[in-house]
């Protein structure tokens, strides 16, 4: 057995919830179905699901069902883009990104200018690379750069950033999830994202 | 519309029609009423009602809060839905979702079939992939003795490969594997193997080859 994957009965005996919630938060598009992943075993076919992904996404569910309704939910979980705007003085007051990178990548914008999310969250993921200390503020405005330019052509299918670097040249890709990918020896991946986790993340920052 | 009609599709309010239709592209509207035959080449939302009435196609996907009616709906992707209440045969191409599922008939489910509650009433042959929900209830109707004198094409029954739900009552289903809290296997079922978590019945005349508790 692959040790990243769990069974649909270990999880619901680790997480003491019933069939009819998991295909009702299935339903509900709070689990999305590449996470239910089918398998042949000794018994018949199986459901297996990514270890880490489902067990933190069941938590997140259990713990905000009795504040949000499903719908609401799935709202937060959804890759979709939700029509959301601030304004730039909005997003200094309120700390969502650090000043850092708003002075460095915003300072052109003057402080009126209205931010949809889509911008909102590439500077969220420049300002995530920052923080970790994987990046440097040149290669941020090259981040910013490939976001802009390659990221709407997603519409909404998830996919990863990849920041890689080979002898000190880094360079930036996004690609389609899932998918494999192998380097040749000698490139450091230094970050792979998940732009549907930084979605969520940044939603729930907002919200 | 009323009569042999085409449309392109496209946003609609309440689209009631009569006869034969024929729309080339979505349809998206609030309340679809159909009596006749209706073919729709593309996906068909109704964010209200869908009353069928006769015969329904769908090239792509089909999206109801409510549906209801009696004929035949054939569907090549998936169906959503908050409230089903059917008589007759549904074939659906993808997987079939909805909230609250009250179906007499006969369907053919290539995908799952998921559901809180469903209640399945057969009158022909029935097949699912998958079905998985809280309550689920598989019967064959009483009519359907009835109608096996006149026709020969096949029996009221169901196949599935796996069920899996909380409470589980079934009659004459042929089944891989069914897993549940609470299971019933009712009259003419054959079941490879049940695995329950508190209670299971099983009819004298059905056969479960397997049974383990957990």
């Amino acid at each position: 057995m692959e040790p990243n994957l769990i069974s649909k009965k270990e999880l619901l005996d680790e997480k003491g919830i019933s069939y009819g919630q998991l295909y009702r938060w299935k339903r509900k598009q709070l689990i999305p179905e590449d996470w239910f992943i089918r398998k042949s075993t000794f018994t018949g076919q199986e459901t297996f699901f990514p270890r880490d992904l489902i067990l933190a996404r069941i938590d997140k569910i259990m713990n905000m069902k009795d504040d949000l309704s499903l719908d609401e939910l799935a709202d937060q979980f959804s890759p979709l883009l939700p029509e959301y705007e601030l304004r730039k003085a909005d997003l200094m007051k309120r700390n969502i990104v650090s000043n850092v990178v708003i002075e460095r990548f915003a300072s052109v914008d003057s402080d009126s200018i209205v931010y949809t999310f889509e911008r909102l969250l590439y500077f969220f993921v420049a300002d995530k690379l920052l923080h970790a200390g994987d990046m440097s503020m040149e290669e941020g405005e090259r981040l910013l750069q490939t976001m802009r330019e390659h990221f709407p052509k997603f519409e909404g299918k998830a996919c990863d950033l990849l920041f890689a670097r080979k002898m000190g040249v880094s360079s930036f890709a996004l690609l389609s999830v899932p998918a494999d990918i192998y380097y040749e020896s000698g490139v450091k991946l230094i970050a792979r994202l998940s732009m549907n986790e930084c979605i969520e993340q940044l939603k729930a920052k907002l919200m | 519309m009323v009569g042999t009609t085409t449309s392109a599709g496209g946003l609609f309010r309440d689209v009631k029609l009569i006869g034969e239709s024929e729309f080339h592209g979505n349809v998206d509207c609030l309340k679809f009423t159909n009596t006749g035959e209706v073919e729709v080449n593309g996906s068909l939302k109704a964010a209200s009602e869908l009353k069928v009435t006769g015969e329904c196609t769908i090239r792509g996907s089909l999206e109801a809060r409510r549906l209801r009616g009696r004929g035949e709906i054939k569907i090549l992707q998936g169906l959503r839905g908050e409230h089903i209440k059917f008589t007759g045969n549904i074939d659906t191409g993808g997987d079939c979702e909805i909230d609250a599922c009250e179906l007499q008939g006969a369907f053919n489910i290539e995908g799952l079939l998921s559901a809180d509650h469903l209640e399945l009433k057969m009158f022909g042959p029935c097949r699912a992939r998958e079905i998985g929900g809280t309550a689920l209830s598989v019967k064959r109707s009483k009519a359907s003795k009835l109608l096996s004198i006149f026709r020969s094409s096949g029996n009221a029954g169901l196949t599935v490969d796996q069920i899996e739900g909380d409470r589980v009552q079934l009659e004459y289903t042929v089944a891989a594997v069914v897993r549940g809290k609470h299971v019933t296997v009712g009259p003419g079922c054959e079941i490879g193997r049940v695995e329950y978590g508190e209670t299971l019945t099983v009819h004298k005349s059905a056969i479960v080859k397997q049974r383990v508790k957990q």
